[in-house]
């Protein structure tokens, strides 16, 4: 009925790419998309109904710019920016547009081009900046100390969860960093926010991702694409404020809300996942989302890592790990984050998986996959994949 | 989507739109130190940042730490409230470990 699938898939890879422009990078991974659907850019024409544009940086009318490389204007185009979310809130509004009727195919472009270093947001007053309240790597430190503290993790674990990410994004040919990395590499790299080292932080950076849909039951369905923000009260919470409650266990964070309706609405559970994209803007965090994600139960993260380290080593085969395979793209800490292509790009790796066709970081027999980004606002996108 | 959290109530000033005194003191909840500037941030590095639970009303405040070194903070330190004049003379709330205030610090393990 008004079911959605994945028509197509494109990715410009994430890295740094001097003076090409943003608009390159998206038509680069827009025209993929296409023609992963099977369409030129002409027969796309009277095809796509709408198109959403996710982005951060990019500036007034990014979308249009991308659009109308590709000759593609006269439809509605909007822009969308949701910070880290930004991917899937247009995936999210793109999805309900086939669902209520409205459009029959809807083309999804993210693209983003991001100086180095810690960014610069303008979520923060100038106060906050002259102050220095607006270092993002301190506010993902105090969240990593209190999770190491709260579920009995270590520093260990943090370093671990980075070997397990540039383990698998040496085999991503779209990643940044390609090399894999030892742990002790790791905890000798330098010091940005105690307990947070360099290597353990992803790099903001440059790419594009672009996904059409179109309303069918064919393929890889869109089963669910959920965005929430936050609730008040929580002092680590990705909204940054500058309070909360001492008692804030009965507030629920962004990404357990959004997993929550996105499982409803695929009809799946935890359980049910055979690969998941989660977000690691630092190793605490992806090491958190598994928690918020209902992966594993508080102090579990450590016997998911045993599992993927096993399962890398070759071993493998028999049964597969546990639970799903997290973030066999790499994920932030292998290819950087260009934000608002970033949750498009995790897309694009679920329906690779979905679809067999991830090469060396292939998921046997992949059917559901989750993909997941939280950051400024808060807001906290899960989008569910299935075949 | 039944998850509204805590009635808006409970966020929002009081009819008469007062202003509460907040308690000096408080006890070290979370803390890191920032090793390189911001963007638009030309005060000291490194420097301290964390986050103190004020005593007796049950709130959590962010602030800087006049503390540059973690390893010389432990969790439930406490920490009373003072301020800091930043190069452009912005006066920033900012939390300082009670004993460093009034009596010697003890040595660092």
């Amino acid at each position: 009925m008004n079911g959605v699938e994945v028509a197509g898939v494109g990715l410009h890879p994430f890295g740094r790419f001097g003076d090409t422009p943003a608009t390159a990078l998206g038509v680069h991974a827009a025209d993929a998309a296409l023609a992963d659907a099977g369409w030129s850019p002409a027969d796309a024409r009277g095809r796509i109904g709408a198109a959403y544009c996710a982005t951060a940086y990019g500036g007034v009318a990014s979308g249009h710019r991308v659009l109308g490389a590709l000759a593609l204007t006269g439809i509605p185009i909007v822009d969308v920016e949701a910070g880290c979310a930004s991917g899937g809130a247009a995936l999210a509004l793109a999805a309900a547009s086939i669902r209520s009727g409205q459009h029959e195919a809807v083309l999804v472009v993210g693209v983003e081009k991001m100086p180095k270093g810690i960014i610069r947001s303008s979520f923060f007053a100038p106060w906050q900046e002259e102050a220095g309240l607006n270092a993002n790597p301190a506010y993902f430190a105090l969240r990593a100390q209190r999770l190491l503290r709260d579920h009995g993790l270590t520093v260990d674990d943090l370093a671990a969860l980075v070997v397990k990410n540039r383990r698998w994004g040496a085999h991503n040919a779209d990643a940044m960093f390609r090399s894999e990395v030892t742990a002790e590499q790791v905890l000798a790299s330098r010091m940005v926010c105690d307990p947070l080292r360099l290597w353990m932080l992803c790099s903001p950076n440059e790419g594009a991702a672009a996904v059409v849909l179109r309303r069918g039951d064919g393929g890889v369905r869109l089963a669910a694409a959920a965005l929430r923000s936050h609730l008040p009260g929580s002092v680590l919470d990705e909204s940054t404020p500058m309070a909360g409650l001492a008692d804030d266990t009965g507030i629920t964070p962004p990404t357990t809300l959004a997993a929550t309706d996105a499982y409803e609405d695929a009809g799946v559970g935890p359980e049910d996942l055979d690969v998941v994209e989660c977000q690691d803007t630092d190793a605490g965090r992806e090491l958190l989302s598994w928690y918020e994600l209902g992966l594993c139960g508080a102090g579990d993260q450590g016997k998911l890592l045993g599992a993927d380290e096993a399962e890398a080593g070759g071993g493998g085969g028999g049964g597969g790990p546990p639970g799903p395979a997290i973030n066999r793209s790499g994920g932030l800490l292998s290819k950087g984050e260009p934000l608002g292509a970033s949750g498009l790009g995790q897309v694009v790796e679920l329906v690779r998986q979905l679809r067999g066709r991830a090469g060396d970081r292939q998921v046997p027999d992949a059917r559901v996959g989750l993909a997941h980004t939280v950051g400024r606002g808060a807001n906290a996108s899960v989008t569910v994949v299935t075949r | 989507m039944a998850d509204r959290g805590p009635e808006p109530e409970a966020w929002l000033a009081d009819d008469a739109g007062g202003h509460v005194s907040l308690p000096r003191t408080g006890s070290l909840w979370a803390w890191t130190a920032v090793t390189a500037a911001p963007p638009g941030y030309e005060g000291p590095v490194p420097y301290g940042f964390g986050v103190v639970e004020l005593d007796g009303v049950g709130l959590r405040v962010v602030g800087r730490l006049t503390e540059p070194d973690p390893s010389a903070l432990r969790e439930g330190q406490p920490m009373v409230v003072t301020t800091e004049t930043l190069p452009g003379g912005l006066v920033v709330w900012a939390f300082t470990p009670e004993a460093m205030s009034s009596t010697p610090p003890s040595p660092r393990s």
